[in-house]
């Protein structure tokens, strides 16, 4: 269980995240999901998550972009990308922007926490327990 | 895990050199830096052949000169599927550097390196270090660079080089630490969907090289773990066949389901003489 985890999530789809909040919450994670990329920033501006799972096709704003300012403001925060759209050139500059890990829509929940637990265990020991 | 990136996977690096641009060199370099094993092409070929139980020229063939006198297209085929198979196993192992022809896999934390440079300058190098008369040295180079650039147009994936190294003006070592650098670089970093496409890849090689000795030119695709066997023939194979291909596919480790789908070849159908 990893517990005191904070987790954003960041899809357009509302089904997305509902589904990933669950998929994560049954591993102790304190899950926000938010479809609208603005609003995402807002409460990334004023919080500091462990980690960030956002989409990448989204819109007006992008997923990189996203991750951009995350790493920006947050530089320790894990940023998993998702995407239904994957191939090797988004997965080459999500990485070299400063992704943990690209992840190919449609994922099993497994997989999903099983990056989630990677990404867990190269925060700061003290920050999360996992166990 | 390799610099903080997600995935369990591995990089690796492929580099293939043009004669007389000191490519076992710079590779041999390029693994010792890195803590990679080298795999040299002569030494696939020959684990590619022990492991489908095939002599090594039936493995060395799919990288044959054309000629009247060479072998048949389906034989390239056949030979580059046992190749390619135990390449995509060696890359889905990671941390390996290989050395010689062939695109690889084209995933994200694959490098791919062309090493080349001027003719005349190799032609100097692989004179000297083979201690030939020059004018047989710029011969051997010639038809060295004539040979790979027919071999990647026409029988090689056209993946694109992820950076080409011009040896002119650089020494081996120097070579050697573009290349190392290169490697490092978070983008060439494996990611979760990198590494199931390549092992999806790997199964998918895997199966191609078990339906080899039946058929070379069959099309191999995988969705998960099923796959789909695609092949062209002008007419309807036997059910003896069929079922073989199936049978065959099936007992590769890995896949659970086998769909064939057929392709009527409507040209070899009308001339009559099949493929």
């Amino acid at each position: 269980m990893l517990e005191n985890l904070d987790v954003l999530v960041l899809d357009d789809e509302p089904i997305v995240g509902k589904r990933l909040k669950a998929v994560l919450g049954k591993i102790g994670c304190q899950v926000e999901t938010f479809t609208d990329p603005l609003r995402a920033f807002d409460r990334i501006a004023e919080k500091q998550f462990h980690i960030v799972v956002t989409d990448i096709v989204m819109g007006e704003i992008d997923g990189i972009q996203v991750l951009e300012r995350v790493i920006e403001k947050w530089p320790q925060t894990k940023v998993i990308m998702i995407t239904g759209y994957a191939m090797m050139a988004m997965a080459r500059r999500a990485m070299e922007r400063g992704a943990f890990d690209f992840i190919a829509k449609p994922f099993k929940p497994e997989e999903l926490r099983a990056v989630v637990t990677r990404a867990a265990a190269e925060l700061e020991p003290r920050v999360v327990k996992v166990t | 895990m390799a610099d903080g990136s997600g995935s369990s996977g591995a990089t690796s690096v492929t580099i293939f050199s043009d004669l007389g641009a000191s490519g076992t060199e710079i590779a041999t370099e390029v693994g010792r830096a890195l803590g990679f094993r080298l795999l040299p092409w002569e030494d696939l070929c020959q684990s590619a052949a022990t492991l489908y139980e095939v002599e090594p020229k039936i493995v060395r063939q799919a990288f044959d000169l054309a000629s009247l006198l060479g072998p048949s297209d389906a034989a390239r085929q056949r030979g580059m599927a046992y190749f390619q198979a135990a390449l995509l196993g060696q890359l889905m192992q990671g941390g390996v550097v290989y050395h010689g022809p062939s695109s690889g896999a084209g995933v994200s934390h694959q490098v791919r390196i062309h090493v080349t440079g001027d003719a005349t300058v190799r032609a100097r190098r692989h004179a000297k270090q083979h201690g030939l008369d020059p004018r047989a040295a710029r011969k051997a180079v010639k038809a060295s660079d004539s040979h790979w650039r027919w071999w990647s147009e026409k029988l090689a994936r056209p993946v694109p080089f992820d950076h080409v190294v011009q040896v002119d003006h650089v020494e081996p070592d120097q070579a050697a630490d573009q290349i190392v650098e290169l490697a490092r670089e978070r983008r060439f970093q494996p990611t979760t969907y990198s590494t199931q496409q390549l092992q999806q890849m790997e199964l998918a090689g895997r199966v191609r090289a078990a339906l080899a000795a039946l058929d070379p030119t069959l099309q191999v695709k995988l969705d998960g773990q099923t796959v789909t066997v695609r092949m062209v023939t002008p007419r309807k194979p036997s059910d003896r066949v069929v079922q073989q291909i199936q049978r065959t596919a099936e007992a590769v480790d890995g896949v659970e389901q086998v769909k064939l789908q057929l392709v009527r070849d409507v040209v070899g159908s009308f001339i009559g003489t099949g493929r």
